[in-house]
């Protein structure tokens, strides 16, 4: 394998994944099975910014670039719904925090654009599509994340911008190994602390892309038709917990799979 | 003997052919003025290194700005360019997507790179260095070209100009420009050829 490609491998998969693991096995040690969801966010976390590093390498306050949000917005996620897990918010309080952090998140994001306008209508439809995004998938363990955001690595890297792929296959390498630990049996669950920051991550990358990378939109769209997966997926299973994992992720697979098809057939017309 | 003749003849007609057409010459005219960048005849190239085997050119195509000349006050000698980041063509539309993309110069965001001199040294009249303050990717900081004088004089339109060749290397990452520094050189060789026109 060309050196470049190994490099980019250690960056995507290898370095995040230990250190999210690292983080779950010692989560399995903890006796309180309450702070579980909060090692599950710091563990998805913690891998995320392994490879943000090691692949953006650039920390500034303020930041310079959109990406250079995340991190915060992963802090201000943990911190918030950590203690959502731990001591329990009202539906109606996470569902405005959510609300909340989804505009601003969205607010951030779409900041550099400010300049030469107010992108009301970007503003209004990347708030609720996060806000949507979030609500459907709070507290899942992952059957539909993973897909969707191993989809989303594939489509920003073949459309829109390599290292937004990178960044996404970090996330998808970390749901990865946060789904391999919670199947068949829950054993770190994401909660609602690790979905903040999956979802966080997830949301914003995709918006970074349609933003400021010009990626694809029809395959992108293909892979929010996964999300329904979830609810369909917990009706068929009739409520057996590792069959409701399965038929989710194979549900949602089908919308990945044709997304990722588009994207990478499009980026093969224009090979290297 | 008529065949020699005619033979003696083309040779005399191609010679004189050759020494009557004008052999491009350098003008070497004042420089002094002030000048508008004439942005047909002025462009931004650079050489990345790609993969560590090759180095690979690209090239900002639309230029803008002005430059003023006093060989008096050389303190007075100024500087000012703009470059339109999305005039960029690297003779490939998908690397061009690639490079204008956040990976690299971030172009929604940050849609221009300015220079703007803070001093020009002259050596001996045609060569010097131009220091001043790039911005590129948002980030501003001080570089120094290597500077030559190329010519001056009149044009056959009525109007004076007068031409510089700059080069310099960066570095990408001291501009924020971090990703892929394994695969893409993080030096990077630029040169400014810029043909002015006396206002």
């Amino acid at each position: 394998m060309a050196p470049m490609l190994l490099s980019m491998a250690r960056e995507t998969i290898l370095w995040p994944s230990a250190a999210a693991l690292a983080a779950m096995l010692l989560g399995l040690l903890l006796r309180d099975a309450r702070f579980r969801p909060v090692v599950s966010a710091i563990a998805t976390g913690a891998g995320f910014l392994v490879g943000y590093t090691l692949i953006y390498g650039t920390f500034a306050f303020p930041p310079i670039e959109p990406q250079g949000w995340l991190p915060a917005l992963l802090a201000v996620n943990i911190l918030i719904f950590s203690f959502d897990d731990l001591a329990g918010f009202s539906p109606k309080i996470r569902i405005a925090l959510q609300g909340a952090l989804s505009i601003a998140g969205s607010a951030l994001i779409l900041l550099p654009l400010f300049k030469t306008g107010f992108p009301a209508l970007q503003l209004a439809l990347s708030s609720l599509l996060w806000f949507g995004l979030w609500i459907a998938l709070d507290g899942r363990n992952g059957p539909v994340l993973f897909p969707v955001a191993a989809g989303n690595a594939i489509v920003s890297a073949t459309t829109g911008s390599t290292m937004l792929g990178q960044l996404g296959g970090v996330l998808a390498a970390v749901l990865g190994w946060q789904l391999a630990f919670n199947f068949p049996k829950s054993r770190i669950p994401l909660g609602h602390a690790g979905t903040a920051v999956a979802v966080t991550i997830l949301a914003g990358l995709m918006l970074i892309g349609h933003a400021y990378a010009e990626t694809a939109f029809i395959p992108s769209l293909l892979l929010l038709c996964a999300i329904p997966a979830d609810l369909l997926g917990k009706h068929l299973s009739r409520n057996r917990k590792s069959l409701e994992m399965v038929i989710c992720g194979a549900l949602a697979l089908v919308p990945v799979v044709i997304a990722s098809a588009i994207a990478i057939r499009s980026y093969l017309a224009q090979e290297y | 003997m008529n065949k020699a003749i005619a033979t003696l003849a083309a040779a005399l007609a191609l010679q004189s052919g050759i020494v009557l057409a004008d052999a491009y010459q350098v003008q070497n005219s004042s420089p002094a003025g002030t000048y508008k960048i004439d942005p047909t005849h002025s462009m931004v190239q650079f050489w990345v290194g790609h993969m560590g085997v090759s180095e690979f050119p690209g090239r900002f195509d639309a230029i803008s700005g002005s430059f003023t000349v006093d060989a008096a006050h050389q303190e007075a000698d100024k500087v000012s360019v703009e470059v339109p980041i999305d005039s960029l063509d690297t003779n490939f539309d998908k690397r061009n997507k690639d490079l204008l993309g956040p990976d690299f110069f971030n172009a929604k965001q940050f849609p221009t790179m300015t220079f703007t001199s803070t001093g020009v040294k002259m050596k001996n009249a045609n060569e010097g260095t131009l220091t001043g303050n790039l911005t590129l990717h948002g980030v501003t900081r001080p570089v120094t070209f290597s500077l030559r004088h190329v010519g001056a004089g009149p044009d056959p339109w009525g109007g004076y100009r007068s031409g510089y060749v700059a080069k310099t290397t960066i570095r990408r990452s001291d501009f924020g420009m971090n990703y892929m520094l394994n695969g893409i050189s993080d030096a990077i060789e630029v040169q400014l050829n810029i043909e002015g026109k006396r206002q």
